[in-house]
């Protein structure tokens, strides 16, 4: 546990707590304090992003702390483009998001260390901002897509006054609007692999993982293009077990620490 | 109807075994998983992978009626069949057939002021494994520098449960956890140096002798007492009465070597190479890899070596199925779902 009694903590803690106040609010059926809520939260994420981007004097998406306080700042416009252009929300006012948005920030506040790091020369390349950025952005789709199939799977329906898609549907064009993102972020990185070391593919576990999660939504796709809704919750499960490739991919170098000699990748 | 459905259910088979292997070779390491995605067994998958999607573009007429879905399938059979051809297997096959004369990747050392063109093939990936290759043209080194940040990084392992680590500013008291007081950095030197000065002794920052990168601390203490203390990256440091290690590291920001291609006797290129910035000539690329100090103080850089064959098929590969993607998914349903107008 690495508790943060620094400005940036400060802020971290906060949007945490705005998000399940909002939360809470939501599913209590306050919708107009759960929004003004979680707007607030919003604010004060961007504000901690902005504050760490001018502390390290270069684009905070470096570490394991700063990708997950951007996790936590991009929830709130997912929650607004999805309701505003897919017709997608996931509980009442999309509480579910909120929800997403106090889990990634627990990481950032509670177990990664927010010490400032140089960047070595293999990052200072104009690929690494969009590479990591187009990743953040997929992950967050693909994370509001798995709560969307896990409500399909508890057998949840919308609700029938908002004019919103069944969660089938909604995991579905959720995938949609994510896979793009995750395939650039796989192949800007390949391409920034090869400037770097020489190799458009290394083989290594990180990349490994990443394909992994790619190949995992392939293969919905084409489940699901071949049996359409007649398996409804196996399309479900395959986008769950999609989410969960990219948590091991995300927290790989992490988790490989724990289990110290199966591959050399950490050290 | 039913060859359709058999392609598809081999489609989802052939992905499915895709992502079980890959999971295999994330817990095998980076190295022996190389070896194994080009081992005999997964060319012959790889090439059944890629005859699957060419068959699938006659067998399913949706191929051809949605541009979006074929640009993302070719673009799979691109990049699959690009990188078969730039493996070693690849390169193999086109100096038997071809007569093509390159080695699939390699590693070559020019000390500073020479020219070199043998380089050292990586044994993985040469057949007979004999390891020296001799390239049609030379290189050479005219000089190798680093560049450092002005701040170095510094750890200090304060007793059993708490390290801090972090940038060490010059003249930015770093506060230690628990009630150990501060460390300031106060120099940092490239290079330490002690030399004797009209008969006294004293520390310099030398240029290019050697290396010996250093940092100087004053460590105080909560009751007031002040400390001061050399960290050498090369030897980690006690101090003596606190009882706490510390080890610094002084943070390299880029590594160049100022390179030049040399042909029949003529400088036809020159090139300041750093990491992310490669050389591009005779249809290989050079990277910045490592480099090599020697005693007199002078470096060797060392690069990295690989042939540019197939790679440009991999990144029109990339191209379409990025292209093929955002279409198909992005912006088809916006034109699918516009109401029609009628005329
Ligand atoms: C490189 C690996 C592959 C990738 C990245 C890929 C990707 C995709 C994607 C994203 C879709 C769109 C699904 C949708 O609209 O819901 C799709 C559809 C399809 N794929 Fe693949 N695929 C791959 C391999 C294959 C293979 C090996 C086959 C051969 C059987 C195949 C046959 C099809 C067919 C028939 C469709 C249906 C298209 C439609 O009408 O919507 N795919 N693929």
């Amino acid at each position: 546990m690495d508790i943060k009694y620094t400005p940036q903590g400060w802020m971290i803690y906060s949007v945490i707590a705005c998000y399940l106040v909002a939360f809470i609010a939501a599913i209590a059926r306050r919708l107009k304090l759960a929004n003004a809520v979680y707007i607030l939260g919003f604010i004060i994420a961007v504000a901690a992003f902005v504050y760490r981007w001018i502390d390290v004097k270069h684009v905070p998406l470096q570490n394991l702390f700063e990708v997950f306080l951007c996790l936590g700042m991009l929830i709130y416009p997912l929650t607004i483009f999805s309701r505003r252009f897919l017709r997608i929300a996931s509980g009442p006012a999309g509480c579910a998001d909120m929800l997403i948005g106090a889990i990634v920030l627990f990481p950032a506040g509670f177990v990664f260390s927010a010490e400032p790091q140089q960047l070595p020369p293999a990052l200072q390349c104009w690929l690494f901002a969009p590479h990591v950025a187009v990743y953040m952005i997929s992950y967050m789709i693909m994370a509001k897509a798995t709560f969307l199939a896990m409500a399909q799977l508890a057998g949840r329906k919308p609700d029938p006054n908002h004019n919103l898609l069944p969660y089938e549907d909604a995991t579905y064009r959720m995938i949609c609007i994510g896979f793009p993102f995750l395939t650039l972020g796989l192949i800007l990185g390949s391409w920034w692999g090869k400037l770097a070391w020489g190799d458009y593919w290394g083989w290594d576990p990180k990349e490994l993982w990443s394909l992994v999660s790619w190949l995992v939504y392939v293969g919905y796709f084409h489940f699901r293009y071949m049996f359409g809704k007649k398996y409804a919750k196996a399309n479900s499960w395959w986008a769950i077990a999609g989410m969960a490739a990219i948590i091991i991919t995300l927290l790989w170098v992490n988790l490989s620490r724990l289990f110290p000699g199966l591959h050399n990748y950490a050290s | 109807m039913k060859l359709r459905r058999y392609l598809l259910w081999a489609g989802v088979i052939f992905i499915v075994i895709l992502a079980f292997l890959s999971v295999y070779g994330a817990f095998i390491g980076a190295d022996k998983a190389q070896q194994f995605f080009n081992s005999m067994p997964l060319a012959v998958y790889w090439s059944a992978f890629t005859v699957l999607l060419v068959v699938s573009f006659y067998v399913f007429p949706r191929f051809r009626r949605q541009p979006g879905l074929l640009l993302m399938h070719l673009g799979g059979v691109l990049i699959i069949g690009g990188s078969m051809f730039s493996s070693q297997g690849g390169h193999e096959i086109q100096r038997k057939f071809f007569n093509l004369d390159k080695i699939a990747k390699g590693q070559m050392t020019i000390h500073e002021g020479h020219v070199e063109n043998h380089l050292l093939v990586d044994p993985n990936t040469h057949p007979d494994k004999s390891n020296v290759w001799e390239l049609p043209f030379g290189i050479r080194l005219n000089d190798f520098r680093l560049e450092y940040y002005d701040a170095g990084s510094l750890t200090v392992w304060v007793d059993e449960n708490s390290v801090w680590s972090g940038i060490a500013t010059l003249d930015q008291p770093i506060k230690l956890p628990g009630k150990y007081g501060t460390i300031i950095p106060l120099k940092k030197f490239n290079n330490l140096q002690v030399t004797s000065v009209d008969g006294k002794m004293q520390i310099i920052d030398a240029e290019g002798l050697g290396s010996n990168p250093a940092l100087h601390v004053l460590v105080k203490r909560v009751n007031g007492s002040e400390q001061k203390h050399y960290i050498y990256e090369n030897f980690a440091a006690h101090s003596r009465e606190d009882a706490f290690e510390m080890s610094y590291r002084s943070s390299i920001a880029d590594y160049i070597s100022e390179l030049e291609v040399i042909e029949n006797g003529e400088v036809v290129l020159k090139k300041d190479i750093e990491v992310n910035d490669p050389l591009h000539y005779g249809g290989y690329h050079f990277y910045q890899s490592e480099y090599r100090t020697y005693k007199d103080g002078t470096f060797a850089t060392v690069l990295s070596v690989t042939s540019d064959s197939g790679l440009y098929v991999v990144y029109t590969g990339f191209l379409f199925l990025c292209l093929g993607i955002m279409y198909h998914l992005w912006i088809r349903p916006v034109f699918k779902n516009r109401p029609t107008r009628n005329l």
